[in-house]
C-alpha cells in the first residue's frame, strides 16, 4: 500500500518553538514602542523616546512638553501595556477551556464568563456610590459575576452524558443572553446619563480607561492566571483526551476541572474589570497557535499569550486610530475577526474534517 | 497475594435505575479475563469503577490488595492502564506526542519528558510496528492505526494490569485479530469488553457474563459458552463446535425474537 505520508507530516523541527518564542517577545518588544508612537495625537518618534528616556533613565530634555509626556507615559504606555496581559489572558483562558470542554468553540466570551463578569459590573455601577469608585471592588464583582456564570454554564451544559460538549456551548449561549439582559437591565435602571454611558462603552469592549491607577489588578492578574496554566500544561493534553482518559492516566480531573474554572474566572473577571467584554479573542488565538505548533499545551500556552498579547494591542491601535481623533471599541474590532474566523472554521472542517 | 483486580459488592445506580447490583469479581495475576454481555449490561460502568472514571466507593474495589480508593489518581495510573475505543477529537497530536501521555503519571506536571520517556515511547511505537510514523499527525489514522498507537501508549505506561473497553469495536477483522495478537503476547493482566465472542473465546483464561448489572456465571470459555447462555443472555440461536486449539467456536443462526 502506497500511501503517501509525507503530505500529512506534522513533523515541527525542534528549533521551531524557541525560535518563535524569541521572535514574538521582539515583537512585543517592538510593538509596544510602536503602539505608543500611534495615535490620534501626533507624536514624532523623537518625542515618544525622549519621555521614554526622561522616565526610565531621567535623562531630562527641556524640549519636552508636559502634554507629550502625559500623552505619552500617563496614557499610551500604560494602555498597550493592558492590552498586552488582557489579550494574553483571555488567549490562554480560551485554549484552557477548550481542552477542559474537549471543544474547540469554547472560550471565556462564548462559555459566558464575560457577561457575567459584565452583568456584575454593570450592577456594581448601578448601585455605585463607594463601590463604582474603587477598582479593586469592580474587579472583585467581574471576578465573582464569571465565576457564577461559568458555574452556572458548567452545571447546565455538563448534564446527562458526558460527550455532549456542543451542549455546553449552547448553554454557554442561553446563559449569555439571560445575563446580557441583565446588563441591559442595569442600563436601564440606571440613574444618570453618565452611567449608562459607562455601562454600554464596557459592553462593547475598550482600553480606553486604562491608567497606571488602573492597569494593576487586571495586568497582574491576566499574567498570573496565564502562568498558572503554563505550569500545569501537560495536565492540558491528557483532558483534551477526555475526563475518563485522563483520569485513566492518573490525574484528578476534579480538582484540575475546578482549578481551570477559578483561573478562567479571575483572567476573565481581571480583563472586564477595566476593559469590558472583549470578545473572541479565547476563541481566535488558540486556533492560529494549534495550526503553527500543534496540541501540546505546553507550546500551545506561552504562544497564546504572546500572539493574543499582540493581536490585542494591535486591534486596539486600529481602535483608536481609524477614524481618530474618535475612537471606536475594540470589541467590534476582535468580533469583526471573529465572526469570519468561525465561518472559515465550519469550512476547514468541511474540507478536512477537523478544525 | 496474586490478586491483581478484586471487586466485592459493588452495587451503582442512576436515579432508580440499578446498573450494577452486588457485582464481584477477581483476577490474578497475568489472567486474561473476558466480560461479555448485552448492550446495557454494566460492562463499560463495571470497567469504570475499576479505573476510577467512576467512584467506586470504600472496599469495593481493591487494586494489588488495596483499597483502590487509598491510591493517588497518579499511583493508580502506575498499576492500572486503560485502553477505550477511539473517539474523535479536534485536539492534533502527533503520535509521539499521544504515546508520550503514558508517561504522564511519572512526571511532575511542569516536567519536560525526558531522554527515557522519549524512548520508552518509541520502544512502544516499535512493538506495535508504529515507529516509522512518530511525527505523524494522529487525526490521519485509520481505525487500526489509531487502536495500535493507544496500545504503544497504555505500553508506555508501564502498569502491569491493562482494562480494554471493547478496543476492537469499529475495526476491520485484520485489525481485531492483530490487536488481540498483540495484547496476548504483552503477558499483562487483563480484563477486557468483548462483543465479538469468538475473540473472547479464544484469548481468555476466564469469562465473566454480565446481564442486567449482575454476573450471572463465570468460569473457563467452554463451560460458559453454551447454546442455553447464548439463548438466556444474548437472545440468539447458535450452537458451538470446537475450534483444533480446544476452544468453543460459536456458529450463530438466528435471533430469538423476545
Amino acid at each position: 500500500m502506497v500511501v503517501n505520508r509525507t503530505k500529512n507530516n506534522s513533523d515541527r523541527p525542534a528549533w521551531l518553538m524557541p525560535t518563535l518564542v524569541i521572535s514574538l517577545v521582539g515583537m512585543v518588544m517592538i510593538s509596544i514602542v510602536m503602539g505608543i508612537f500611534l495615535g490620534s495625537a501626533d507624536l514624532d518618534a523623537k518625542t515618544v523616546i525622549d519621555v521614554l528616556r526622561y522616565k526610565i533613565f531621567g535623562t531630562d530634555n527641556p524640549d519636552l512638553k508636559r502634554s507629550a509626556i502625559s500623552i505619552v507615559w500617563e496614557l499610551r504606555l500604560p494602555r498597550v501595556l493592558l492590552a498586552i496581559a488582557a489579550g494574553g489572558g483571555l488567549a490562554v483562558a480560551g485554549a484552557a477551556m477548550q481542552a477542559v470542554t474537549q471543544n474547540v468553540m469554547a472560550d471565556p466570551y462564548i462559555l459566558g464568563a464575560s457577561s457575567g463578569a459584565s452583568a456584575a459590573v454593570a450592577f456594581t455601577f448601578v448601585i455605585g456610590g463607594v463601590f463604582a469608585q474603587s477598582s479593586s471592588v469592580i474587579s472583585i464583582f467581574a471576578f465573582l459575576g464569571a465565576i457564577f456564570a461559568l458555574l452556572l454554564v458548567y452545571s447546565v451544559g455538563m448534564v446527562g452524558s458526558a460527550g455532549s460538549t456542543s451542549r455546553l456551548v449552547l448553554a454557554g449561549m442561553a446563559i449569555s443572553v439571560i445575563l446580557t439582559a441583565a446588563t441591559q437591565f442595569f442600563v436601564s435602571v440606571a440613574p444618570d446619563a453618565y452611567t449608562v454611558r459607562n455601562i454600554t462603552a464596557w459592553t462593547m469592549g475598550s482600553l480606553a480607561s486604562a491608567r497606571w491607577t488602573t492597569i494593576g489588578f487586571p495586568s497582574i492578574g491576566a499574567i498570573l492566571g496565564s502562568l498558572i496554566f503554563i505550569y500545569f500544561g501537560r495536565t492540558f493534553n491528557l483532558l483534551s483526551q477526555g475526563d475518563e482518559t485522563a483520569t485513566s492516566l492518573g490525574l484528578n480531573v476534579k480538582s484540575i476541572k475546578r482549578l481551570t474554572i477559578i483561573v478562567t474566572a479571575f483572567i476573565t473577571g481581571a480583563v472586564v474589570s477595566v476593559g469590558g467584554v472583549i470578545g473572541f479573542i479565547g476563541f481566535i488565538i488558540p486556533h492560529i497557535v494549534r495550526i503553527i505548533i500543534g496540541s501540546d499545551h505546553r507550546r500551545t500556552f506561552p504562544l497564546s499569550f504572546l500572539i493574543g498579547g499582540l493581536f490585542l494591542m494591535w486591534m486596539d491601535v486600529l481602535a483608536r486610530t481609524v477614524i481618530a481623533p474618535k475612537e471606536l471599541p475594540v470589541g467590534i474590532f476582535t468580533a469583526f475577526c471573529g465572526g469570519p474566523f468561525f465561518i472559515w472554521l465550519l469550512y476547514r472542517k468541511n474540507r478536512y474534517g477537523k478544525m | 497475594m496474586n490478586k491483581k483486580i478484586a471487586i466485592q459488592t459493588l452495587s451503582y445506580s442512576v436515579g432508580n435505575q440499578s446498573i450494577l447490583q452486588d457485582v464481584c469479581l477477581s483476577i490474578e495475576r497475568k489472567q486474561f479475563i473476558g466480560l461479555i454481555g448485552p448492550n446495557g449490561s454494566g460492562k463499560t460502568t463495571l470497567l469504570k469503577h475499576i479505573y476510577r472514571a467512576l467512584p467506586p466507593g470504600k472496599n469495593t474495589v481493591f487494586i494489588n490488595g488495596n483499597d483502590v480508593e487509598s491510591y493517588s489518581y497518579r499511583d493508580t495510573a502506575k498499576q492500572i492502564t486503560v485502553m477505550r475505543q477511539e473517539n474523535g477529537s479536534d485536539f492534533d497530536y502527533t503520535i509521539l506526542e499521544m504515546v508520550l501521555m503514558g508517561r504522564a503519571p511519572y512526571r511532575k506536571y511542569y516536567e519536560k519528558d525526558t531522554v527515557e520517556d522519549k524512548q520508552i515511547a518509541l520502544n512502544a511505537l516499535k512493538y506495535v510496528g508504529m515507529d516509522h510514523l512518530a511525527n505523524r499527525s494522529f487525526t490521519t489514522l485509520s481505525g487500526g492505526e489509531k487502536q495500535r498507537v493507544l496500545i504503544a501508549r497504555s505500553l508506555a505506561q508501564e502498569a502491569d494490569i491493562l482494562i480494554l473497553d471493547e478496543p476492537t469495536n469499529h475495526l476491520d477483522v485484520h485489525y481485531q485479530w492483530l490487536l488481540m495478537e498483540i495484547i496476548a503476547k504483552l503477558q499483562k493482566t487483563v480484563l477486557s469488553v468483548f462483543h465479538e465472542l469468538n475473540l473472547a473465546c479464544k484469548y481468555c483464561d476466564y469469562l465473566y457474563v454480565l446481564k442486567d448489572g449482575h454476573i450471572i456465571d463465570y468460569g473457563t470459555p467452554d463451560t460458559v459458552v453454551t447454546s442455553e447462555m447464548l439463548a438466556n443472555v444474548f437472545g440468539v440461536n447458535a450452537h458451538i463446535i470446537t475450534s483444533e486449539a480446544g476452544k468453543p467456536y460459536i456458529i450463530y443462526e438466528n435471533s430469538i425474537i423476545r
